[in-house]
């Protein structure tokens, strides 16, 4: 398909099949097939896995419903956040886990090492494909594609199916702020999902480059860059995805740092000029001290700005003056992302 | 990829094109090509006195950062604005309407180390 290729955690991955800008603006008109097989899956099985996953994450497992799924961290015992993930509840006892590609590894690890007895874990990121359609055109295209009707399916929610006589999961979930699906499907035969969904005139490739532009866009934090085991939820502006009313693995220090305040938090950046902010770029205040470090940044092609999320003293707020020096110096301003409010997410069908 | 006739090469992959002693630079198609969509461009001061192999702009494009280096010696006389209010430029028309800067040479014989487009080609189906 003549696509850029890069290196991710291992995987030769797609970084644009044409150009990020137009990968990136189809998907907020229409809809884009990512490839995103390198995401982990693992699979918690067992009595009492609720339990157990209540107690080792930091969002309610026990409220999920068998169809349900739900965006939720795991952190160390420093309250430091080891991955963010997306827990699907398959069955009464059974979870799948969809983790990041880098961590799939070190979380297995984990939580085997947490694993009670009579439970399972067990990894199956090769044998399970994962392809994302995202885009606000992407529920008719699904359905004229699989051949059943989506509409139904609520916001992280899914469902089991069958396609061409073999089981595929489809939830209604995403990473870029549009209307849109991850599907599950066996690996050997991902191909033939792919050619089908990417037959349909609505639809494009997309690469990781505009999956990176879009989540940025909306505020989703990159795990290893935006967040890692040195930041909390606390600090990454993740807390609303914590349960205080149920005990995890971490608490303990989040408390702490919940009564003690953070010195810096997460927030958004934004410029008037297109130069792009860059990971690592300094944030300084008007009277010229240091305040933080810029952990993603961006052109925006929805908003034709720059845009970026940087650690800053928290006693800096949405609205004050700041200049960013890297390769350049220039104005900008803190701002509550997320940048991009006009997606269709959260659309009701 | 085009590498267009009557231009001469560096390896960083500018263009010069010689007209009497003003040499204009610019991106190579290649360039833009492996830089993907360009959203920014720092042009030079003009009147600003620059070596050959300086670094003498800035492109920018939604991955990355490079340089883009002066392949000649002399005075920046004039910039292309229309690139920073348009820096999808450098795309579309990278031996054209996305030219950078204009240069009076100080030193002529700099050119004679430049590449032919036979040997930028050659040079660039090498990487």
């Amino acid at each position: 398909m003549g696509a850029r290729m890069i290196n991710f955690s291992g995987w030769l991955l797609p970084v644009s099949y044409s150009s990020i800008v137009e990968e990136h603006l189809w998907t907020r008109e229409n809809a884009s097939l990512f490839d995103v097989s390198h995401m982990g899956r693992l699979e918690v099985e067992g009595p009492e896995s609720v339990r157990f996953l209540d107690g080792l994450l930091t969002n309610r497992i026990s409220s999920l419903e068998v169809g349900q799924c739900r965006y939720t961290l795991m952190l160390n015992e420093d309250g430091g956040i080891l991955d963010d993930l997306v827990v699907y509840r398959l069955g009464e006892d059974r979870f799948m886990l969809v983790v990041n590609a880098g961590t799939t590894g070190s979380d297995y690890e984990w939580i085997g090492s947490h694993l009670p007895e009579g439970l399972r874990l067990s990894d199956r990121t090769s044998e399970l494909a994962k392809v994302d359609l995202q885009g606000p055109r992407s529920r008719e295209v699904l359905e004229a594609v699989l051949g059943w009707d989506v509409g139904g399916l609520r916001y992280f929610r899914f469902v089991e199916e069958r396609w061409q006589g073999l089981p595929i999961l489809v939830s209604r979930t995403g990473y870029t702020g549009e209307l849109g699906y991850e599907l599950y499907i066996d690996a050997d035969r991902v191909l033939d999902l792919w050619d089908a969904l990417l037959a349909h005139p609505l639809v494009r490739p997309a690469g990781l480059g505009a999956r990176d532009t879009l989540r940025l866009e909306v505020g989703y934090p990159l795990y290893g860059q935006d967040i890692h085991t040195g930041v909390s939820p606390i600090s990454a502006n993740l807390e609303r995805f914590v349960d205080w009313e149920k005990e995890f693995v971490g608490k303990a220090r989040l408390l702490r740092e919940k009564e003690e305040g953070v010195k810096r938090r997460l927030i958004g950046v934004r410029s008037e000029t297109r130069r792009p902010f860059r990971h690592g770029d300094k944030v300084f205040s008007e009277a010229g001290e240091e305040i933080g470090e810029i952990t993603s940044g961006s052109y925006s092609p929805s908003l034709g700005l720059a845009i970026g999320l940087a650690y800053v003293d928290v006693d800096f707020k949405e609205g004050d003056v700041v200049r960013v020096k890297g390769r350049g110096d220039w104005e900008a301003r803190l701002f509550s992302y997320p940048f991009y409010t006009e997606g269709t997410v959260r659309l009701s069908l | 990829m085009e590498v267009r006739e009557g231009l001469l090469y560096s390896k960083e992959h500018e263009w010069v094109k010689v007209e009497g002693d003003i040499a204009t630079v610019g991106i190579t198609d290649y360039a833009q090509e492996s830089l993907g969509d360009v959203v920014f461009v720092e042009l030079p001061e003009v009147g600003r006195v620059v070596s050959a192999g300086e670094a003498t702009a800035v492109v920018e494009s939604v991955k990355s950062a490079s340089d883009v280096y002066s392949p000649v010696s002399g005075e920046v006389i004039e910039i292309n604005q229309a690139i920073s209010d348009s820096p999808e430029l450098v795309n579309k028309s990278p031996y054209d309407e996305g030219w950078f800067f204009k240069v009076k040479m100080s030193n002529q014989e700099e050119l004679s180390s430049l590449l032919s487009p036979e040997a930028y080609k050659e040079y660039v189906a090498g990487l």
